[in-house]
């Protein structure tokens, strides 16, 4: 398998795809760390405790009709499901799905940038489940 | 169980026409779907197409 460069990824946020306004993702994916250490060990010791699961998506802002500001905005303060593929072809071994359920967007930013430059927004999703699917 | 009729090309729950239900929105935020315009509730009144019948 040889190395990949991002140049196809495919963010699915609420069912829409934002793929066409998506320049950044990131999945930060954890299992706590929960002591388990006991009298008698010689060092630490840890068990896997809950996913910390985190999805930071930086996105082209679009105040066009049912694009990006009208899918994103009602979410802010909700739970949905995120579903990112590194390729948009179809799952499989060498291009995993990633689905985050129940994820709570808390990060939006409507109006974002600099003089010039392109506007864009930041999400930020926290907690839910991820799962991973090769077929 | 409400139905919903998808109004724009940008869901990959089907094309703009079709109609999506209970599983298919499973871990959806439809509200949402709705507010953005990708989504469309469809009222069936199964009395009141009777009605309109007779």
């Amino acid at each position: 398998m040889a190395q990949i460069v991002l140049t196809d990824a495919s963010i699915t946020v609420n069912s829409v795809d934002l793929s066409s306004r998506t320049n950044q993702v990131t999945i930060n994916y954890e299992k706590e760390a929960v002591e388990s250490t006991a009298f008698g060990d010689s060092g630490r010791k840890f068990v896997a405790g809950l996913q910390n699961v985190t999805v930071d998506i930086e996105l082209q802002q679009d105040f066009a009709a049912s694009n990006v500001e009208a899918t994103v905005f009602p979410l802010v303060g909700t739970s949905t499901t995120i579903v990112i593929k590194p390729t948009s072809s179809a799952v499989s071994a060498t291009n995993p799905s990633y689905t985050v359920s129940n994820t709570y967007l808390a990060t939006h930013t409507p109006v974002n940038g600099q003089v010039g430059e392109l506007a864009t927004t930041s999400l930020s999703f926290q907690g839910g489940t991820l799962a991973k699917a090769t077929a | 169980m409400t139905t919903y009729k998808i109004t724009s090309d940008k869901t990959n729950l089907g094309k703009p026409g079709e109609s999506v239900s209970g599983d298919d929105l499973a871990g959806l935020n439809v509200e949402a779907l709705v507010s953005a315009g990708h989504l469309e509730p469809v009222s069936i009144s199964r009395k009141q197409d009777k009605k309109e019948q007779d």
